[in-house]
C-alpha cells in the first residue's frame, strides 16, 4: 500500500516536472472525455426536455399524427419521414374522429402557410396554428397574458402569440390588442403564451414562434395550405384509452381505403420514439469517443515508451537499490494511469464548464450524467493500464549494468 | 564462514567468434569485514567482477555464494531483494536520481524494502548525519560539489544496513581534496566493521584497502593481503618502477638532453600562430 502511495507520489513529482508535456499528453484524452460527456449530456437533456413535454401531456392522450412512424427498432429516418409525409391527414378524418364515442377532449393541431405582418414588418419563422379552445389544457401549456380563446370565439379573427412572435413582429412583451395581418385578414392579439424551453429535434411546434388562431378561421383564410400536424385526442379514462385508439386507427384506416399512412399513438409510444432516436445518437456519437479516447491512449503509450528511454539511468539506479522488475512496472503503471486518469478528470472539468456555459448560453439544457462521468474515470484508467503495460515492461526488462554505463 | 564464496566463475559475453571472457575461471573467498581493492587495467574484469558479486550480472559458469546462499541461479526479483538487503552500491558517477531530493535519494533502499516515509527519512537523516551532510538533506544532486554527492551516495549504500558496500572507481571524478574526503569516510565504514570492495585505478588509495587483488584478462593474478594504513609491497614495487621508468624512455630513444630543452610552450605557440595566420590569409582571399 505504502509502495502505491510511493508511485502516485512519483507519477505527480514527474508529470510537474514536465508539466507541458503531460498536459499535452493528456489532452487527447481530455478533449474525448469532455465532448463524450458534453455530447451525452446534451441528449440527455433533450431527451428529458421532449418527454417532459409529452409527459405533461397526460396519460389519456392519444395522437394521431400523419405519417407512418415506426414504434419499435427506430432509426435516425423516421424523423424524416415524419417531416415528409405531412398532408396525409385530412379535414375528413378529424371530423370523423370528433365523432366517436368516449373522447373527453379533442383538438387539432393544423398549419397553413402565410406571413405574419404587423405595420412594416414581417416574421418568417412564425408558424401560424389553426386549433381549438383545448389546445391549452391538452398540451399543458399557459398563458401568460391576456387568455386563449374560449368555445364561442371558434370564428373570430382571435390569436395567441408565442413571447418570440411579440418581441420579434411586435417589438414588445406584451402586444395585447394590437392587430396584425395574416393573408389579408386582420386578427387581434388576445393572448400571449408563456415561454416554454425550445426543444430540438421534437416533431412538435415550437410555441414561442407560433401564432394560434381559431381552427374555423385557420381553415377560412389557409385553404389548400392547411395541413394536420396532430390531432389531440384525450380519452374519457385511461382504461378506455387503448379502445378508442383502436377505433381512430380503425376510423382513419377506413377513410384513407385501407392505407396506414398516419400513426395513432399514445404517450409511452410517443416516448419510446424519441427514446430510441436519443439512444440511437448517443451510441454514434460514443463510438466516435471510444476511438478518440484509443487515439488519446496511443499517444499516452508513446510518451510513456519515451519516457523509458529517457529515465534508463533513473531504472538502473532503482534497480541498482533494489527494486524488483514488479515494482518498476508498478511505477510506469501507476505514471501512465495518473496521467490518463488526470485527464479524465480535466475532461469532466471541461465537459462541465461547457454543460454550464451552454444552459447559460443557450435554451438546451444539457444534463450532468453522473453515470457517464463515472464511466468515463474508469475507462480513462483502463486506458492508463492498457497504454501503460507495455512501457512498464519495457522499463522492467532494462538491463541495469547497460542501463548505468 | 566466508561473506562471498565464488569458484569457477566465469562470463563470456556474445557468441562464437565475437564471444568474449570477461571473468575467467575466477576463484575468491571474501571474508566480513575486509576492505577490498581491486587493481588492474581496464577491460581485466574488475568491473565484471564487481556486477556479479553485486548481483546485476550472473555468472555464465560457476558458483557464487553470497552469505552461504547460492545467488548464481537465483531468479530475478529474489535477486533483486537480495541486492536490495545486502548490497549497498557506490559508482564512479554517483548516480544520483537528478530530480529527487538527497535525502530522498539516500532513502530510495528503504523505499523498495516497504518501509513507511516517516521511519525511511528519520533512518536517511541518520546517515546523512553521520556522512556530514547534514544540512544538505533538502538539496538537489545539482547544488552540491562532488565530493558532496559522492558521500551522499555513500549514504544511500550505509542506509539499508548491507552487508557488502560495492564502490566501483568511488573516486574516479573527484579532485584530491574530495577523494580524501571520500576515502577517509570509506575508511570510517569500514572500521564500523562493514565489508568494502573497492575497484581503482589509483595504487595509492589501496592503502586504506585490507587486501589487494589485481586482475588482468579475468583472471585475479595477485592477491595481497595488507595492513591498513600501509602500501602493499606491490604497489610499493609498482609506484617505484613508475619513477624508474625514465630509464626506459632513454633507452627508447629520448634522451636527458632533449627532455632538458622547455618544450612545453614553445611549439603550442607556434601552432597556434600557424593557425591564426592561415585563418587570416584565408580571409583575404574570401
Amino acid at each position: 500500500m505504502s509502495m502505491t502511495k510511493e508511485h502516485i507520489k512519483m507519477a505527480f513529482a514527474t508529470m510537474s516536472q514536465s508539466r507541458t508535456r503531460s498536459f499535452m499528453t493528456m489532452l487527447g484524452i481530455i478533449i474525448s472525455v469532455a465532448a463524450v460527456i458534453t455530447i451525452v449530456g446534451l441528449g440527455h437533456g433533450l431527451r428529458n426536455q421532449v418527454s417532459g413535454q409529452i409527459g405533461k401531456l397526460g396519460s389519456n392522450l392519444i395522437l394521431v399524427q400523419p405519417g407512418q412512424t415506426a414504434t419499435s427498432s427506430v432509426d435516425l429516418t423516421s424523423l424524416q419521414s415524419l417531416a415528409s409525409q405531412r398532408g396525409t391527414l385530412t379535414e375528413q378524418d378529424y371530423t370523423s374522429i370528433t365523432k366517436l364515442p368516449g373522447i373527453k377532449q379533442i383538438s387539432p393541431v393544423a398549419t397553413i402557410s402565410g406571413l405574419p405582418r404587423f405595420e412594416n414588418k414581417t416574421m418568417e419563422r412564425a408558424s401560424i396554428v389553426g386549433s381549438n379552445d383545448k389546445l391549452p389544457d391538452i398540451i399543458g401549456k399557459e398563458i401568460e397574458y391576456g387568455s386563449f380563446f374560449g368555445p364561442n370565439d371558434t370564428n373570430k379573427n382571435h390569436a395567441v402569440i408565442g413571447r418570440g412572435v411579440a418581441s420579434e413582429l411586435f417589438g414588445e412583451n406584451v402586444p395585447i390588442g394590437k392587430s396584425f395581418s395574416i393573408r389579408n385578414s386582420e386578427f387581434i392579439v388576445t393572448g400571449v403564451f408563456t415561454q416554454s424551453p425550445v426543444t430540438p429535434l421534437s416533431p412538435s411546434i415550437n410555441f414561442n414562434n407560433a401564432i394560434v388562431i381559431p381552427y374555423n378561421k385557420a381553415k377560412e383564410i389557409g385553404g389548400a395550405s392547411l395541413q394536420f400536424i396532430q390531432i389531440l385526442v384525450v380519452a374519457e379514462s385511461a382504461e378506455t384509452s387503448q379502445a378508442l385508439a383502436n377505433n381512430i386507427q380503425n376510423t382513419i384506416k377506413a377513410n384513407h381505403g385501407g392505407q396506414q399512412d398516419f400513426s395513432v399513438l399514445q404517450q409511452e409510444e410517443a416516448l419510446a420514439i424519441s427514446d430510441g432516436v436519443f439512444s440511437q445518437l448517443t451510441m454514434f456519437i460514443t463510438g466516435a469517443a471510444i476511438i478518440a479516447l484509443i487515439v488519446g491512449g496511443i499517444g499516452v503509450m508513446n510518451i510513456m515508451f519515451a519516457s523509458v528511454s529517457e529515465r534508463t539511468r533513473e531504472i538502473g539506479i532503482r534497480k541498482a537499490v533494489g527494486a524488483t522488475n514488479k515494482q518498476i512496472i508498478n511505477q510506469f503503471m501507476t505514471e501512465a494511469i495518473i496521467i490518463t486518469f488526470s485527464g479524465g478528470i480535466l475532461g469532466i472539468l471541461l465537459a462541465s464548464v461547457t454543460i454550464l456555459t451552454i444552459r447559460v448560453t443557450t435554451s438546451l439544457q444539457p444534463a450532468f450524467v453522473l453515470p457517464i462521468m463515472a464511466l468515463a474515470l474508469a475507462v480513462t484508467t483502463a486506458i492508463g493500464l492498457a497504454s501503460g503495460i507495455l512501457p512498464a515492461l519495457k522499463a522492467a526488462k532494462k538491463d541495469p549494468i547497460e542501463s548505468l554505463r | 564462514m566466508a561473506i562471498i564464496e565464488i569458484s569457477n566463475a566465469s562470463r563470456i559475453f556474445g557468441f562464437g567468434d565475437a564471444a568474449t571472457i570477461a571473468l575467467d575461471d575466477v576463484a575468491i573467498n571474501i571474508e566480513k569485514g575486509e576492505f577490498l581493492a581491486i587493481m588492474g587495467p581496464s577491460g581485466s574484469g574488475k568491473t565484471t567482477l564487481m556486477n556479479t558479486i553485486g548481483l546485476l550480472d550472473r555468472p555464465t559458469h560457476g558458483t557464487y555464494k553470497l552469505e552461504g546462499r547460492d545467488v548464481a541461479k537465483m531468479r530475478v526479483n529474489r535477486r533483486a531483494k537480495m541486492r536490495r538487503d545486502n548490497i549497498g552500491f557506490v559508482f564512479q558517477s554517483f548516480n544520483l536520481l537528478p530530480r529527487v531530493s538527497i535525502i530522498e535519494n539516500v532513502s530510495l533502499p528503504l523505499l523498495y524494502k516497504g518501509m513507511g516515509q516517516t521511519k525511511r527519512l528519520k533512518r536517511a537523516a541518520a546517515v546523512l548525519e553521520q556522512v556530514g551532510l547534514s544540512e544538505r538533506e533538502y538539496f538537489y544532486p545539482h547544488q552540491l560539489s562532488g565530493g558532496e554527492l559522492q558521500r551522499a551516495a555513500i549514504a544511500r549504500a550505509l542506509v539499508n544496513n548491507p552487508s557488502i558496500i560495492i564502490a566501483d572507481e568511488p573516486t574516479g571524478n573527484l579532485d584530491s581534496e574530495s577523494t580524501r574526503v571520500v576515502m577517509e569516510l570509506l575508511g570510517e565504514v569500514h572500521k564500523m566493521g562493514n565489508t568494502i570492495l573497492m575497484v581503482t585505478h589509483n595504487p595509492i588509495l589501496t592503502r586504506y584497502a585490507s587486501r589487494i587483488i589485481y586482475m588482468r584478462d579475468g583472471s585475479i593474478v595477485y592477491d595481497e593481503a595488507s595492513a591498513v594504513g600501509e602500501l602493499p609491497g606491490r604497489v610499493e614495487r609498482a609506484l617505484q618502477a613508475v619513477r624508474s621508468s625514465r630509464e626506459e624512455e632513454r633507452l627508447a630513444g629520448v634522451s636527458d638532453y632533449i627532455r632538458a630543452i622547455p618544450q612545453n610552450k614553445t611549439p603550442a605557440r607556434k601552432s597556434q600562430r600557424i593557425k591564426k595566420q592561415t585563418t587570416r590569409t584565408r580571409k583575404k582571399r574570401s
